[in-house]
């Protein structure tokens, strides 16, 4: 059975960014708190007052220049100091260009989605929200423990894998080739 | 078993989950679901999905690479 798969005007991802905020508030982490809030503010727009804008990246993406640029930021990221003021500058540099390369042209293009379709999309919905929840739930009982080794988040157990060199370059290779991933993906 | 190994486990286990779970679909030839990289390209179709995510990878590598990560 084919339907067509029709999304709320307001993206599922505007609640997704409200509840990280709120946990970043609780955190107390101002920085990450600008960062979802103003992620927020933006994904509500892009599918809002600022619908009919489209920024057509898909010739971009196409050719080689997202390859190039993955380059000089692996040899960029990998090899330099974490938390200096070169990585600084890099990241609020990288930010804009993301953002307009996956704002693309159609807010709410029409899929069809079949019934196999809604079915991933609810068994990883599922799995993803599990994962959250014992996220924020490790985060929240972390803050309120008198150790908040006693209950791990992810940034706790991944961060001392990234203090030698070869765990860095390892995390920055994966985690550029999902944005790599991302950008292409969507520029389909 | 202490919080921190029952926490630890937590992820193992749900990191396992989503092992088997992309492994079991991965050929996308299933009768009732399809694979992880075909339901990607249904959802980034639309704009809130591609910049909920490209905002949320950016802030991965801002978080592990640029602040600091606060263990007590």
């Amino acid at each position: 059975m084919v339907s067509v798969g029709r999304m709320p005007r307001i993206s599922l991802w505007v609640v997704a960014y409200v509840l990280c905020s709120s946990l970043q508030i609780f955190r107390g982490s101002v920085g990450d708190t600008a960062v979802f809030l103003s992620g927020t503010s933006l994904i509500l727009a892009s599918t809002t007052v600022l619908e009919k804008y489209e920024f057509p990246s898909r010739r971009i993406v196409a050719k080689n220049q997202l390859e190039w640029a993955g380059l000089v930021l692996l040899i960029s990221l990998a090899f330099t100091p974490r938390h200096s003021a070169f990585t600084f500058g890099l990241f609020v540099l990288l930010l804009p260009i993301v953002i307009s390369l996956a704002w693309g042209e159609k807010a709410f293009p029409k899929v069809n989605l079949n019934k196999r379709d809604r079915n991933t999309r609810l068994m990883w919905s599922a799995w993803a929200i599990a994962m959250c929840l014992w996220e924020f739930a490790a985060n929240i009982l972390g803050q309120l423990s008198t150790d908040p080794n006693n209950f791990p988040t992810i940034s706790v157990l991944v961060d001392p894998l990234l203090k030698n060199e070869l765990g860095q370059a390892g995390f920055v290779a994966v985690w550029l080739s999902v944005g790599y991933g991302l950008l292409k993906s969507g520029a389909k | 078993m202490t919080t921190h190994q029952l926490t630890i486990a937590g992820y193992l286990a749900l990191l396992c989950v989503g092992f088997v779970l992309w492994f079991a679909t991965r050929s996308g030839q299933g009768k009732h679901v399809t694979s992880l990289s075909a339901m990607f390209e249904h959802l980034l179709r639309y704009r809130g999905t591609r910049l909920g995510l490209i905002i949320f990878w950016w802030w991965l590598g801002w978080h592990f690479l640029v602040t600091v990560v606060h263990y007590s």
